[in-house]
């Protein structure tokens, strides 16, 4: 892993923009008391994020499929030192591609504390696919609308406070490359991390006849023998639709991992 | 991959209860010349394991002809079961050419414990028919009803859904596989001719020798035929718009996966917008996003003009 | 506790089947629908359009021209031509710099001072004639040109033009049952083959993954560049008046380099008629919108995350190969050096090939890293001609592309061994970092051993081609 961070980097680095309280720890957060998660559809600037939080340079640049392995840094804010996971871009968490894969079992079963996703605003239809599937199986969510500059130009013009109503989770407008929006970014994940914004995630509707029924059904044996699991529902979905990594998952009772409570304030998780 | 004498065994006896099966679903009787005959193998190898499946119980004699005990059938089925759930593995799950799903399931079939079985049918949603049409047993060894006859028995303007393609022999298998037709995919016979049939099939007119339309199983559509604007994606031509209708049966696996993931999924606009300096591929817009799609692909797209 | 769990799954899994057996079959196609109808609904309540914006009629007009049926590819020739000739002719000044400051007075000044301080003969060789010459030679031919090539190709990568490259490829790697994104991966590969190798991680189809990691040493890596380049201006370019030599040197650059990408195809297309038997698969990509980068950040980070880090791996080989490469030149058996040994041995194989020893000693040496095998060739040449004996200040007081002539041609190096070695220099085994990330990423020892020597059958057979033609010729 991280040989695309050692054999080529390029693209966005060290920030003129100084960031008011944040502390780029580079390769080695040591501890951490949190865990935060990029994600979100190739190309949406991920690692351009990830680069300005920890100031290390993963490659970046304009074409899909740039980061395939998943790279690590950390940075420390407000006095809180988060791990922060730089994951390959994914279209969707339902399909089971190799490299899709290594970014949907990160947000389930790396526990992340804070999922970013990142989404582009000029596709912002295509992108909300994505990120209301991550509604579905975190409530930690920070939806980062990075590219602005880009839909500014193409003239599309985004109702930020409407757009995080519909999700229930806070939306944060950003030009990454520039730097602009990352301290709000931070403010977001700050607050959520702590507990001090509340994420109510949108539920999905899933108007498909005869699913409502099943699923009620499913969540409730879910929950029943693995406990009262967050993502129940979403796990019900996948055993339905034959997700390898779920029912072996569910097998192996590895499953019930999965509503075992983050521990928020935790001094260091190693 | 060399094969120790027991699982040497183990596949033989497997293979003769398959034999089995096969003579009783399509109503002519076994025999242990049959047997031989279908498997390529010695009939005094035959002949020696015959008493010994008699003696398990799997099979019983009746004079000259062999029959399935119900314990056999359900043996058989096992056998089945797994050749299918594997067809259906290497279809969905990996990038195996249709050319190879069976002689490799042939293989596989002999290993795949049921427990593994029920994993791997977990694994892939419980499917209930392989990639051909055949219906997987269940678990509990029942066989869902399988409808439809020969293509070639339909009459010029019926319009038809397709059920089940068989895959032996293999060169007639592979001119359907390059049709790419699929169960659930409606089409409408348009006639026959010099020894060709001619059908359109969601929008595309092909052609299929009289050879293969016999070896394709159809039952007529309940929803009736393709619509008139029905058209493949393929077949739209630059800086025209489209609706979406659906992705062919036929594109299966992460090919399918991928492009619902990308929005081609009902209703949503498409626009080809320009394609490669050679012709191919072709960019589309789609959901405020631009996908180069491979010509092949955007024929398994159907689509309706708007 | 466990059997209890495993009952708990049980039963889970059980219901899920018999559920999962009345709903629709095509659940997956359903739930995306329904996924998408929820994400079409929110951004049409919350995004406004308007309408008719200048960027998007400036991004449909670059592609009409970047993707054109008539453009498309001599636009892209003519933008890598563009950038080689910028590099070639850009590095040259600097080059020369560069080599005076590190070559001439450094060395100097590094020897005068080792005679001061009264370290052994043997030490002050070690260190300075081999580790720092090598270095210095490392540094003064590779750091030019890529701190000029880097940043123009991250501008276009950050442009959104790889993927028109790929998108207008495609078709020619569809015709060998290769994936469109072997493209991509290629021009990966033109960055580094490392980086291309673990980039074939976007091609879904295990085949075609493979042929793509195969093939991918094809791709003139950035060790390599330096290497193509400085041999076209000293014995391509000097062929031609100086006006045009700049042109033609890249032109012969830009030619290997389509050699490569042919070579790529070819073997693709033997291997997907060999061992790697198929058709090709689907292939989808998503064609980014032009986004205009910032070009002052772009030269920033690309200097430093580039081509330092490449610089810096450069140096970390050279120092020891440099003394390594000093030992062999001084360790004498049976009254000759090591290297000279060495050297005649290979010689009569480099003959064939058009090459000589003195390079197939450096590809020995630098199967590490290719970046430093024309030091070492400069180096061996030095070394074994007795240029540095001549005494200080003899050799390093000429112009660059004089001075590399002037070594080499003590060498006995003519425009053939030019020729034969730009062609050797594509066609060889890919450096050890990228043989291990080949092994890492398959696992297998059959698919690394294969990517290792297949490119040695072009290579062979094209030099050994080229040299027997054109001794014929002039003959
Ligand atoms: N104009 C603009 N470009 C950006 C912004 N963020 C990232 N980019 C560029 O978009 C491209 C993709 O970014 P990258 O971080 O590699 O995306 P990833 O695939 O999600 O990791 C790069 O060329 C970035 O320089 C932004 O806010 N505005
Ligand atoms: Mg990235």
């Amino acid at each position: 892993m991280g040989s695309c961070a050692s054999c080529g980097a390029g693209g966005c680095g060290t920030a003129e923009v100084r960031v008011p309280g944040l502390q780029r720890l580079g390769l080695r957060p040591g501890t951490w008391d949190g865990i935060v998660a990029l994600a979100g559809n190739p190309n949406t600037g991920k690692s351009t994020v990830f680069n300005r939080l920890t100031g290390l340079r993963q490659h970046t640049g304009n074409w899909p499929g740039k980061t395939i392995a998943r790279a690590e840094g950390g940075f420390a804010y407000r006095g809180r030192r988060y791990r922060l996971i730089d994951l390959p871009g994914t279209y969707s968490l339902l399909s089971a591609s190799p490299d899709e894969e290594v970014a949907r079992d990160f947000i389930l079963f790396g526990r992340p504390d804070v999922v970013v996703v990142v989404t582009d605003a000029t596709a912002l239809e295509r992108n909300l696919n994505l990120a209301l599937q991550v509604l579905q199986i975190t409530e930690r969510v920070v939806v980062c609308l990075n590219l602005t500059d880009e839909a500014r130009a193409l003239g599309v013009e985004v109702d930020v406070a409407g757009l995080s109503e519909d999700l229930g989770v806070p939306v944060v407008p950003c030009v990454a490359r520039e730097g602009e929006g990352m301290i709000a970014l931070l403010d977001a994940v700050h607050g959520v991390s702590v507990g001090e914004i509340e994420c109510r995630p949108r539920r999905l509707k899933l108007s498909v006849p005869g699913l409502t029924g099943a699923l009620d059904r499913l969540t409730s044996l879910v929950t029943g023998a693995f406990g009262d699991l967050p993502q129940a529902r979403w796990v019900a979905l996948r055993l339905l639709h034959g997700d390898r990594r779920i029912t072996e998952a569910v097998r192996t009772g590895e499953i019930a991992r999965l509503g075992a409570a983050v521990p928020a304030e935790s001094g260091a998780r190693s | 991959m060399r094969l120790s004498k027991g699982d040497q065994r183990r596949v033989l006896v497997e293979d003769v209860l398959k034999h089995l099966h096969d003579c009783r679903s399509r109503g002519v009787s076994a025999t242990e010349a049959s047997a031989g005959g279908a498997l390529g193998v010695g009939l005094d190898r035959i002949a020696k394991l015959l008493p010994e499946l008699v003696e398990a119980g799997l099979v019983e004699r009746r004079g000259d002809c062999l029959e399935l005990t119900v314990a056999g059938e359900g043996y058989a089925l096992s056998v089945i079961r797994a050749h299918r759930l594997y067809e259906t593995y290497l279809a969905d799950r990996t990038g195996t050419p249709l050319g190879e799903w069976h002689r490799r399931a042939e293989v596989e079939e002999h290993r795949l414990s049921p427990v593994a079985q029920d994993r791997l049918a977990d694994s892939l949603g419980n499917p209930r028919f392989d990639p051909h049409g055949d219906p997987i047993p269940t678990r509990g060894g029942e066989v869902v009803a399988q409808a439809g006859r020969p293509l070639s028995g339909f009459v010029a303007g019926e319009d038809l859904v397709v059920t089940h393609m068989e895959d032996e022999p293999e060169e007639v298998f592979s001119e359907i596989a390059k049709l790419r037709l699929a169960p659930g995919m409606r089409l409408r016979v348009l006639g026959c001719s010099r020894g060709r049939l001619r059908v359109e099939v969601e929008g595309l007119v092909q052609e299929l020798s009289l050879v293969a339309a016999e070896r394709v199983h159809a039952v007529l559509s309940p929803a009736g035929g393709p619509a008139a604007s029905q058209r493949r994606l393929s077949a739209i031509s630059l800086g025209e718009s489209a609706r979406v209708l659906g992705i062919s049966p036929a594109c299966r696996g992460s090919e399918r996966t991928r492009l619902l993931d990308l929005g081609v999924v009902p209703g949503s606009i498409v626009e080809a917008a320009f394609s490669g300096p050679l012709g191919d591929p072709t960019a589309y817009r789609l959901r405020g996003t631009m996908v180069g799609l491979r010509r092949e692909q955007a024929e398994q797209i159907f689509v309706e003009r708007i | 506790m466990r059997a209890g769990e495993s009952d708990a799954a049980g039963a889970v899994l059980d219901a899920a089947r018999e559920l999962g057996w009345h709903l629709p079959p095509d659940l997956n196609d359903r739930i995306t629908e329904a996924i998408y109808a929820e994400s079409s609904e929110i951004a049409g309540r919350r995004i406004r359009r308007r309408g008719g914006s200048l960027r998007l009629a400036w991004q449909e007009t670059l592609d009409r021209i970047l993707t054109g049926r008539w453009t498309g590819i001599p636009v892209m020739l003519l933008l890598l031509g563009s950038v080689l000739w910028v590099t070639i002719v850009g590095a040259n000044y600097p080059s020369a710099l560069l080599a005076d400051l590190l070559l001439n007075r450094g060395w100097h000044l590094l020897r005068e001072a080792a005679h001061a301080m009264g370290v052994p003969g043997w030490l002050g060789g070690i260190t300075v004639d081999g580790m720092y010459l090598t270095t210095a030679w490392v540094v003064s031919v590779m750091l030019p040109p890529m701190a000029i090539f880097f940043p123009i190709f991250t501008i276009l990568e950050d442009f959104g033009y790889l993927p028109r490259v790929a998108f207008n490829l495609d078709r020619i790697f569809k015709a060998v049952g290769a994936h469109g994104k072997q493209a991509l991966t290629m021009s990966m590969g033109l960055g580094c083959n490392a980086a291309g190798v673990v980039a074939c991680r976007i091609i879904d189809s295990p085949r075609e993954r493979l042929i793509a990691i195969v093939t991918n040493n094809f791709a003139l890596c950035n060790g390599r560049w330096p290497t193509q380049m400085l041999i076209a201006s000293v014995f391509v370019g000097g062929l031609f008046p100086p006006v045009l030599g700049g042109f033609a040197a890249a032109g012969a650059v830009l030619l290997v380099a389509g050699l490569g990408f042919a070579l790529a195809w070819l073997a693709s297309l033997v291997l997907s008629r060999t061992v790697l038997r198929g058709e090709a698969s689907t292939f989808s990509l998503e064609l980014p919108p032009y986004r205009p980068p910032n070009i002052l950040r772009t030269f920033y980070t690309s200097i430093i995350d580039r081509t330092i880090f490449v610089l810096f791996r450069a140096v970390v080989f050279a120092l020891p190969a440099g003394a390594v490469i000093w030992l062999t030149a001084n360790v004498q058996v049976g009254g000759q050096s090591l290297a000279y040994w060495m050297v005649a041995a290979l010689d009569g194989p480099g003959w064939w090939l058009g090459l000589n020893g003195v390079i197939l000693v450096a590809y020995i040496v630098a199967i590490p890293a290719n970046e430093i095998v024309i030091p070492t060739v400069l180096m061996l040449t030095v070394l074994l001609t007795g240029q540095t004996g001549a005494g200080p200040g003899v050799m390093f007081e000429v112009d660059d592309a004089d001075r590399f002539r002037q070594i080499l041609a003590a060498g006995g190096w003519t425009a053939l061994t030019g020729v034969c070695l730009m062609i050797f220099s594509l066609c060889h085994n890919p450096c050890s970092t990228t043989i291990y990330t080949i092994w890492r990423e398959t696992r297998s020892a059959k698919w690394t051993v294969l990517a290792t020597l297949l490119p040695f059958v072009p290579g062979v057979i094209l030099c050994v081609l080229i040299a027997c033609v054109w001794r014929a010729m002039a003959a």
